[in-house]
Formats: structure tokens, sequence, C-alpha cells
């Protein structure tokens, strides 16, 4: 059966509908037939792994949508539809108690589509369209979050339809002097473009940023992941912000050094790519989100600033310009897309039994729910980049390619990263996990089984790409390739050689075993606990009662990390200054209001006389 | 020397008109009673029809009376047109002094006060 | 017979006249006339529209020549937006009659009605100065009676005394050009001598008072300041008549000055207007951020509108009649009425306007909130609705005639736009509900009236080019 991303988006958005009438009808029906739609998807994608497939849907007019699955996109579209298959899995049981599951059905489907059509897209105009879509199907579904979800939904809609504008102005400048939107053109003329090129490439790069999280317009993932649906957390950060990162590979890598190689240049160098002040962007991206993942107490908060610090790892590997730069870049957005799908989805699974995302108020949960401490501890080793998982591996690369190129305060800031993220994932790990249960979780279970299922699937991709990486590395060294990027070699399933070294992560990945293996029966052996109430604790001779506060504030993970926040305190929060221009704006059109249209009759006289005086004496 | 066809035409043709429009504009700007911004309302109405009636004066002109019965061919007929066209202004102005002092009176019906400072806080 | 569109105007007038007369034989009913006035003035408008090409075509009245008599004109473009426009004052009526037929008078309201029909015909189709100064103001006394439905004497009162203003600058332009020229008709006086003589500066006060006489009418600044007010105290009858109706015949008018009297390009007059329309939008959208009543809140993105619109206009005709700019903004203006329409009907079946009503109610009347939605999603300029398209469009002209302090002004007002529009779907639909709300069970009717506008918006969604190469790639070129 032939599948093209034209059919595939035909048949999600008739299937949307049915779905929406079916999720009335059967929250558990609806959430499985969206999950064998997305099912479809990521099979139908996997079978164009290696042909190109054209296709569009006919609007009558002018333009057609058109789309593309070749070896440029097909990464982008793999991974999307992976994460989106696994958060329609987790979604059977976990809509269970959701008030509104069928517009949250509906509406997925329609992110779902919006993902093929973003990634998928031939021409901007397409790439537009579903960005928009994505939009406005996103800004509901983040509505439909906790009590702060309205006006964190809000600010996402703003900054999004400023990265959509940004588009839409680039999108016609291009127009206008290669009288196309097609991608292929766009790419074919990008030579011939220098008049426009800088105006296109600040327009769409910078749209890129917004969507993508990164420093310093990353301001709205803090409150948009941390309000969000738990399953639709997972897929925002597991995917949507991805199409920043989209937008970004297109402008700086794809349409250079495919038109490089259409003129017919075999080695295009990092000479011609990197962009050292978008790689710089990148590395702050990676202090901020680290620095300021660990001042939250909100476990989905956490992750999202741990978005914020790997999109600029994906930023500084694509900007960074050489092969290997690029190479661990791209593969850093599969690595990550499934990570955070894991962290989302773990925190989706916590809630779904306590009822909460502050980590003061849990404890011990492993011994209740181990697949999902599983998931977690995968997730968070990858995210620290610590073989043999995935993370390692694109982590390794982005590593090779500054050390190589001398680049040493980089390579600083992404060794600080690596250490900063175990210092803020571990974090959840030791309180939500470790340490006391509380007693009102006793009673509590493991989640069902489509929501264990959906964690392993991630649990077990993350550890397939860390011990055997060409599967993820050899689609992206096919794009390279491509657009002549001298890159990495890749031999069997695991070795991978680069201009320093070689690495086999399965070698590494068996050592790490041995050594798991020989620390757990160390452990099992010698280790001698003691089991303790969690508010067992010293009060210095002070009975919790009468000092007046409440038995949260001795849990251990209260301040966790405060000797370290005591360091970054004073650090001013960029999220406070953008808080106050909106107040500012907000109070300029107050004063508007009052003035204009709140006075009287007289007062608007005033103002008719003045504007007829002001534009006939003012000459023009 | 201003002669006299000089100062009709211009002081008292143009800025008579204008500055009895002018006067209705500052009443507007003004006035905190609705039934003074309805007077000045009429006032700017008075101006500008006395405006337009002024355009179609010509000098030693007749009245363009020119029926099946009384063919004379004028050549130094007043234009008849500004008189047609302002007698519909007059017309309407009238219609909509009308309805306005109605509002008017509905107006302190409701809210027992014709004062503008009140009513903004009343009705918003 | 038919083909004369002077029946459009004619008809109302004379059904309006004679229901004055049986008014002490009948006492119940009239808003089945007026609801049979806007069904006959829809059917004639369509005969038109099927009738028409994009020639300009001109229709004398009682025989005189159209350089000196009364005449009508008409094109695809002016029957398409005079059976859109009759079409929404036939759902309207059909909503007045079924919902708010009791709030006043049915004898006055109806006539109301009926007069504001024929008024905006008029507007949209006279080629004649003095003719269109007679609907204008017969236009806002068919304003003024529907702005008191619902006891907002004190906006409609605001209303007259700014209409009043717009009305008499309008007449001094008028006659001051039939003063150098000597002729009232729009596709003559460009054509005369004593016209192109004329110095630049009479041109730009002309212009200037023309477009601020209508600015009530429009919505354009300076003359809107009743706009918000009007909008929040009347009914929703009036207020969709106000939006997708007056408001056009306003904006049509100011269209229809601006391209047949300075389409030679009088380089020197576009920029008032531009600025004028500029200062309107951002103006509009600024204060529509700030509202906490949605009716408010509409009637100022209205104002925004008409300014988007107007400027989009004098920017056509900077130099000779640009085709892309003209023709966006009038697909502008269709997508924005039908999609107000939609939202104000869909507020007016809920009942309620504040935020504070409005929250959440969209749970207890699922299928109105939808469709509303599918309004402001519209009106955001969302893909799939038909907005977007003209949004698309708008970007397109400008970025093609590099006008980037215009874009910058016009997405940047559009930001908060879409924040304002969604901001209310979100209100509706997800806020938990905070007062106690009493709403009444909607009829099939106005679910039947919600769901045509839908599908016009998704049709155009899908569809543009049907309604963008049929209506709005067509100029209005003096014959």
């Amino acid at each position: 059966m032939a599948f093209t991303i034209g059919s595939l988006i035909y048949s999600g958005s008739i299937f949307s509908v049915i779905i929406y009438l079916l999720t009335r009808f059967s929250v558990k029906l609806g959430s499985i037939f969206t999950t064998v739609l997305f099912g479809l998807y990521v099979y139908a994608i996997y079978i164009l792994k290696d042909s190109v497939s054209i296709s569009f849907i006919h609007l009558p007019g002018a333009y057609n949508l058109t789309f593309k699955a070749d070896l440029f996109n097909w990464p982008f579209l793999m991974i999307g539809t992976i994460v989106l298959f696994v958060s329609a899995l987790f979604s059977i049981h976990g809509l269970k108690s959701f008030k509104s599951a069928a517009s949250f059905n509906f509406l997925s489907v329609l992110v779902g589509t919006s993902v093929l059509g973003v990634f998928g897209a031939n021409d901007l105009l397409t790439l537009f369209i579903f960005w928009e879509l994505m939009t406005w199907a996103s800004f509901f579904l983040v509505s439909m979050g906790k009590k702060e979800a309205r006006s964190a939904a809000l600010f996402f809609l703003f900054m999004s339809m400023i990265s959509a504008y940004l588009m839409i102005y680039g999108m016609f400048l291009v127009y206008n002097k290669v009288g196309s939107f097609s991608l292929d053109v766009i790419a074919n003329n990008w030579g011939d473009l220098s008049d426009i090129r800088g105006r296109l490439f600040v327009l769409f790069v910078l749209a890129g940023l917004i969507k993508g999280g990164v420093w310093p317009v990353h301001v709205w993932l803090r409150t948009t992941h941390g309000n969000a649906p738990n399953i639709f957390s997972s897929v925002l950060s597991g995917i949507l912000i991805k199409f920043g990162s989209f937008i970004v590979y297109l402008f700086v890598v794809f349409f250079p050094a495919f038109y490089l190689t259409t003129k017919g240049v075999s080695s295009v160098g990092a000479e011609k790519l990197s962009h050292p002040i978008l790689a710089y962007i990148g590395a702050i991206s990676i202090m901020i989100g680290t620095l300021s993942a660990i001042r939250q107490n909100d476990f989905k908060k956490l992750i999202a600033f741990s978005s914020v610090s790997h999109a600029g790892y994906i930023v500084l590997g694509i900007a960074f310009g050489t092969g290997s730069a690029i190479l661990g870049g791209l593969s850093h957005i599969w690595v990550h897309a499934l990570t955070a799908a894991g962290m989302f989805l773990s925190a989706a699974a916590v809630y779904y039994v306590t009822g909460t995302t502050n980590m003061d108020e849990m404890g011990g949960l492993v011994r209740k729910m181990p697949i999902t401490f599983t998931t977690y501890l995968v997730a968070i080793i990858s995210v620290a980049g610590i073989p043999p998982l995935a993370g390692f591996v694109s982590k390794w690369l982005i590593y090779q390619a500054l050390i190589a190129k001398g680049n040493y305060l980089l390579t600083f800031i992404a060794f600080f990263g690596s250490v900063g993220s175990f210092l803020y994932v571990f974090r959840p790990l030791a309180t939500v996990f470790l340490g006391q249960l509380p007693h009102k979780y006793d009673s509590v279970k493991e989640v069902p089984w489509s929501m264990q299922l959906s964690m392993l699937i991630v649990t077990i991709l993350t550890i397939v790409f860390g011990v055997f990486p060409s599967f993820m590395l050899k689609p992206i060294i096919r794009i390279e390739e491509a657009l002549s990027i001298p890159t990495v070699k890749i031999e069997g399933y695991s070795n991978i050689y680069t201009m320093l070294t070689q690495l086999d992560m399965f070698l590494v990945a068996i050592i790490f075993g041995i050594g798991f293996i020989f620390v757990t029966i160390l452990f099992f052996l010698l280790a001698k606990s003691t089991k303790v109430e969690q508010y067992e604790q010293y009060t210095a001779g002070e009975i919790v009662q009468e000092i007046s506060t409440t038995p949260e504030i001795y849990h251990y993970s209260k301040n966790y990390y405060r000797s370290f926040e005591r360091v970054i305190e004073w650090a001013p929060s960029l999220e406070e200054y953008y808080r106050i221009a909106a107040r500012h704006i907000s109070r300029f059109y107050d004063i508007l209001d009052g003035i204009i249209f709140k006075s009287g009759i007289p007062m608007y006289v005033w103002f008719i006389t003045i504007t007829i005086l002001v534009l006939l004496l003012i000459r023009w | 020397m201003l002669s006299w066809n000089e100062f009709l035409i211009d002081w008292v043709f143009v800025y008579g008109p204008l500055s009895i429009f002018f006067i209705g504009l500052y009443g507007l700007m003004t006035q905190k009673n609705l039934l003074k911004i309805v007077i000045s309302i009429d006032i700017m109405d008075l101006g500008v029809n006395l405006f337009i009636v002024s355009l179609g004066y010509v000098k030693n002109g007749v009245a363009p009376i020119y029926t099946s019965k009384n063919l004379i061919f004028i050549k130094n007929f007043v234009d008849p047109l500004p008189q047609a066209l302002v007698l519909t202004a007059i017309v309407i102005s009238v219609a909509v002094s009308a309805f306005v002092l109605s509002l008017t009176i509905k107006i302190y019906e409701k809210y027992k006060t014709v004062d503008i400072d009140k009513l903004n806080t009343l009705e918003d | 017979m038919v083909k004369n569109p002077v029946l459009l105007i004619a008809l109302p007038l004379i059904i309006g006249f004679f229901t004055a007369f049986i008014s002490p034989f009948i006492k119940k009913g009239y808003s089945i006339i007026a609801i049979f006035t806007a069904a006959i003035t829809t059917i004639l408008s369509s005969l038109l529209f099927s009738n028409s090409g994009t020639d300009l075509i001109t229709y004398p009245i009682g025989g005189w020549s159209t350089k000196y008599g009364i005449y009508l004109i008409s094109n695809i473009q002016i029957s398409g937006l005079l059976v859109l426009v009759n079409f929404i004052a036939f759902l309207a009526l059909i909503y007045y009659s079924i919902k708010e037929r009791d709030l006043g008078s049915e004898l006055g309201y109806s006539l109301g009605f009926i007069l504001s029909i024929a008024a905006v015909n008029g507007l949209i189709l006279t080629g004649d100065l003095f003719n269109m100064f007679v609907f204008i103001e017969l236009l806002s006394i068919g304003g003024y009676i529907l702005a008191t439905h619902k006891g907002g004497y004190y906006s409609a009162f605001k209303y007259v005394v700014l209409s009043s203003i717009g009305g008499l600058f309008f007449l001094i332009g008028v006659i001051s050009i039939y003063n150098v020229t000597g002729l009232l008709s729009l596709l003559y006086i460009p054509k005369t001598e004593s016209f192109h003589n004329l110095p630049a500066i009479f041109l730009i006060v002309l212009s200037v008072i023309w477009v601020i006489g209508l600015s009530g009418e429009s919505e354009l600044f300076p003359l809107n300041m009743w706009v918000g007010s009007v909008y929040k105290n009347t009914s929703t009858s009036a207020v969709v008549f106000f939006a997708s109706v007056l408001s056009v015949g306003g904006i049509y008018a100011i269209i229809k000055l601006l391209s047949l009297i300075f389409n030679n390009g009088y380089a020197a007059i576009y920029r008032y207007i531009y600025a004028l329309g500029l200062i309107t939008l951002f103006i509009g959208e600024a204060v529509a951020f700030k509202q906490k009543d949605a009716k408010k809140m509409l009637g100022y993105s209205s104002i925004a509108q008409a300014g988007l619109i107007i400027s989009l206009v004098a920017l056509s005709i900077k130099s000779s009649l640009n085709i892309d700019l003209y023709s966006s903004a009038i697909f502008q203006l269709i997508n924005n009425i039908i999609a107000k329409a939609l939202v104000l009907f869909g507020l007016g079946v809920i009942g309620y306007s504040g935020f504070n009503k409005l929250k959440g109610v969209g749970k207890e009347r699922r299928e109105v909130a939808l469709l509303l939605t599918i309004g402001t999603l519209s009106l955001a300029g969302m893909p799939g609705f038909a907005g977007f398209w003209s949004k698309f469009y708008i970007v397109k002209s400008l970025v093609s005639n590099g006008e980037i302090v215009f874009l910058v002004v016009f997405l940047f007002s559009a930001l908060f736009e879409v924040y304002y529009l969604l901001r209310l779907s979100q209100i509706i639909l997800f806020e938990p509900q905070e007062e106690e709300v009493s709403l009444e069970i909607p009829s099939i009717v106005e679910y039947v009236i919600l769901t045509m506008l839908a599908a016009v918006i998704l049709y155009i969604g899908f569809y543009p080019n049907v309604i963008y190469n049929l209506i709005c790639k067509v100029g209005l070129i003096g014959g």
C-alpha cells in the first residue's frame, strides 16, 4: 500500500471528526482509534524510508498544499509520529478522568496532522498553514489544563503568533523574489537571494527560536509546559518545539548546503554553514535552562526548563556547522523527543495516581510504580548524557565537534549543561520515586497497561538508540552525505568514527552493563538500610503542631538545592522583564481607552478637531 | 479698497456661515448639557446651510424661473441646485433634531439628568 | 425590470411607508413585514448579481443623462456585496422576529430595520454625490433608531451627535466640489477640466473632509467614539446590523469616493487617508484588547477592521489602481462581516456578553460555543477558515508592494487581535463558571442561522478563490 503525506493528512482530518464523535460515545474507544491512526502514521512513515514521495492536496485556485517525504525530512517525520503514537497510547487510560476528552482527542488528531504537515511540507505556504493549525489546536489543548493553564495558553498563543507573523513576512519576501513558495525552488535559488537573505535568515530563525524555546524567547515554556494537560505536555515538548528546530535546520543547513551541492561543490565545510552568534545563543540557552531548572519546585516546570537547555544543544549543534556537530544537533532532536516524552509521560503517570506534580508532596513511589520509575530513570540518564543511552551519543558528537574546532568556551558550557542536567533531573528521581512513601499514597498502584506500554516503548527506544546508534544516526548521515557535508563514519550498528576518535557504543554498553550488575550485587549483599517514617524527624524539642507548620516542610526535598539557589538567586529573571513590558503595554492601552472612548462628547469634538487640524497642517 | 461685492462674497457668504459653524463647534466643545449640545448642532447645521445657499449666488442674478409658459431665455440666473439641495438638508436636520430631542427626553426620564459628566458614569 | 437595482432602494422605502399607514389597523406582525422586505431585497440583489459582469454599469433614474441626473452604478462586486449584506440583514431580522420582537415597539424598530436596508442598498449603489449624502443621513437615522433598541439612549445620543457632525462635513465637501466642477456625478467629476486644474491642497482637504465625514458610519477614527457603548447597549439583531450591514455601507461609500474620484494617481492624497486608517487600526485593536465585554470588544474590533480596509484602499490608489491591494481589502471586508455576524449571533443566542457571565457557558451550550469559535478563529485569521485567506492576501499584497511600515503595524495589531478573540473562545469554552447564569434553550432557527454562517466561513476557508476571483478581483473603474 502506498501512503503519501497527503493521503495521511486527508485521513487524519476525516478521522478527527469520527474520533470526536466516538470519544463522546466512549473515551476509551476514541483513544484507541487515535492510537490506531497514529500507529498507521508510524507505519506509513517507516515504509517511506527509502523513497521520495510527493503528494498534494488540491485547493481550488492558485495554491495547492504540496507535501514531500524524502530523506531530508524523514527523520523528523519518523520521530514525530513515534511520539504522537506513544502519547496516544498513553491516553487510552490516561484520559479517564479528563473532562473534555472528546475535544482533546479531536484536537490531538489535528495536532498530529499538523506534525505531518509541517515536517512533510514541500512549500512554505503548506508549512505555514499547518504551523498555524498547530498553534490554534494546541492553544485549546493547553487551555484544558490546570487552573493557570488559561493564561499560560494565551501567552503561548501570543509568542506563537509572533513567530507565525515573522514567518508569513519571510514567506512572502521569498515569494516575491522567486515567484514560488516551493522549498526546492528556494533551495535552488538560495544563492541568488543575496539581497534578502539576511532578512530571511533573521525572520525565519527567530521564528524557529521562539517556537523552539531557545533563550531569550523561551519564556513561554515554563508556564505552558507546566500547566498543559499532562499527556499533551509530552507532545508539546517532544514534537511541537521541534518545529522550531526544523525551521532552523532548513535555513541554517538545508538551503545553503543544498544550493552549494547543486552548484557542484563537493564538500560543504563548516565555514559555509557555521553561525557563531546562533551557536552562542544556543550555549546561553543551555546555561539559562540548566540554572533555571535547578530552581523549580514543580516536576513539569523543571522538565520545561530542561527543554530550554536541550533546545540550546540542538541549536548549538546545528549552528556550529561541522558535520559532526550537525549530526549531533539533529540526532539530539530524536534524543530529546524521546526523553521529553519519557519524562513528561512519567510525570503524567505520577499525576495520574497522586493528583499532583508538586515534588514536596511525594516520595518513595518506586515501590509502587516500578515501570514509571524505570522510564524516568532511563530518560534522565539519557538527558544527562551518560552512556550507554541515546543522550550520550548526540552530546558526544557535539563535544567532539567543539573540541575538534578548539572552541573550549562552548565545550565548557556544553559539559556544564550536562552536569547541571544531572543535578536537576536527579531531584525528581530522589524526591518523587526514592525516599519515604507518604501514607496517603499507601494504596496507589502502578498505572494501567496502556500507559505502561507506552512508557516501555520510549524506554526501549532510548536504550536501543544508545546501544546501537546507527538506527538513529544513519538517516541523518544520509542527509549530510546528500548535502555533501563531510561527516562521521559509522560501521555496523554501533561503531562511530569521528575525526578525533572512535567509539563503539555496544562495547560501552557491555562495560556499563557489567558495572551495573556488579554494583547491584554489591548493593544487595552489603547495603544495610533502615526504614524510617517520612515525618519522623528531629525537631529540636518542638512539637510540629505547636510551631504551627505543615509536615511538608520536613520533606527532605524542600529546598533541595538551596545551596545552589543561593548562588544564583541574585540573577534577574527574563520572565519578569517580559511581564513588565506587558504591563506597560497594557497600561498604555488602558490610557488610550480612557482618553479616547470613555470621555464625553465635548472631548470627542476636541479630538475630531485636533485630528483634522493635524492631518491638514502636517505636510507629509 | 474693499468693494461691496468682494465684501459680500468673502465676508457674508463665506466667513459669515463659517463663523456660525464654528460657534456651533465651540458649543459642542464646551457645553455639558445635552440640550445645549443639540442646539449647538443646529447652529452648525445653520452655518452649513447658509454656506450652501450663498454658493449659488451670482452677481445681479435673477430667480431661475423657467416654465413652458414663461420661455424667457435668461442668461444670468442664480444656481438653483444648491437651493434645492439645501431644502433636503434642512428636512434631514429637522428630522434629526426631532429625534435627538426625543432622545434627550428619554434620557431624562431614565436617568433624571441631562449632564454629560453624570451620564458618563451612569451609562458605559 | 428586475435588472434595475432601483427596486432595492425603492421597495423597502415603499413598504416602510405603507407599513406606517396600516399601523392603526394592524397591531402585530410588523417583524414579518421586515423579514419579507429583506427576503425580497436578497432575491433582487441575487438576480442583479447573476446578471452582473465585471464592467461598471450605470442605471439612470428617470431618464436623465448620467452626467447631470441621479443614477445607480453596479458591477459584480457591488451586487455581490449587496447579496451578502441583504442576506445578513435577512438573518438578523429572523433573529429579531423570534427573539427580540418584544424589546421595544415592534412597529418602530421594524421600520428602523427596513429603513436601514434601503439606506445601505442606496449607499452602495448610488453614483451621485448628493444622493450619497441623503443615504448617509438615512443610514444614520436608521442607525439611531436601532441604537436605542435596548434602552441605551445616551449611547444613541453620542452616535447622533457624532454622526450629525460627520454629515455636515460631508455636505460641505459635496457642495465645494459642486461649486468648482458644477457636477455631482461620481463618474464625471474626475473627467472635467476644472477638476484636473484643482490645486493639490484643495483635493487633500476635500478627501480628508469626506473620509472624516463618513467616519461616523464606517466606524473610522475620529468619529467612532460611539461604537463601543452602542454595541454594548443595544440588542443582538441591531448589533449585527451595525457590524455587518450599516458599517459596510459607510466603508463602501469611502471606497467608492476614493476609487472613483481619486483614482488617477493623486499621490498627495493617499497618505492622509492611509495614516487615518492605520491610526484607527492600531487604536481599535489596542482598545478592544482591554475590554471586558464581548460585544464592546467586537465593536472595537470592527473599528480596527474598518481602519485596515480603508488604509488598504487608500494605498491601492497611490498610483493607478493596484488591484491586489484593493481586492485584499474587499476580501477582508467580506470575511469580516460574515464572521462578525456569526460571533455576534452566537453571543446573542447565549444571551450574555460580559466576560464574567460568559465564563464556562460553553459547557452547557456546547454547539453554540463551537460555532461561535469558528467565527472567532476566522476573525483571528487561522487556517481552515475564511479569515486566513484575507490575512494571506493582505500580507501578500503588502509585501509585494514593499509597504513594510503598514505590514508591521498590521501584524503588530493582529497579534493583539488574535489574543483577545481566542481569549473570548477560551472564556466560553474552558473557564470554570463563576456566576449563576440562566440560559434560554435556543430554538432550531437560531441553530440554522449560526450553522449557515459557519458553513459559509468554512466554505470560503477551503475554496477562497471562488469569492476572491469573482468579486474581489474587480476594481471600480470609472465608466
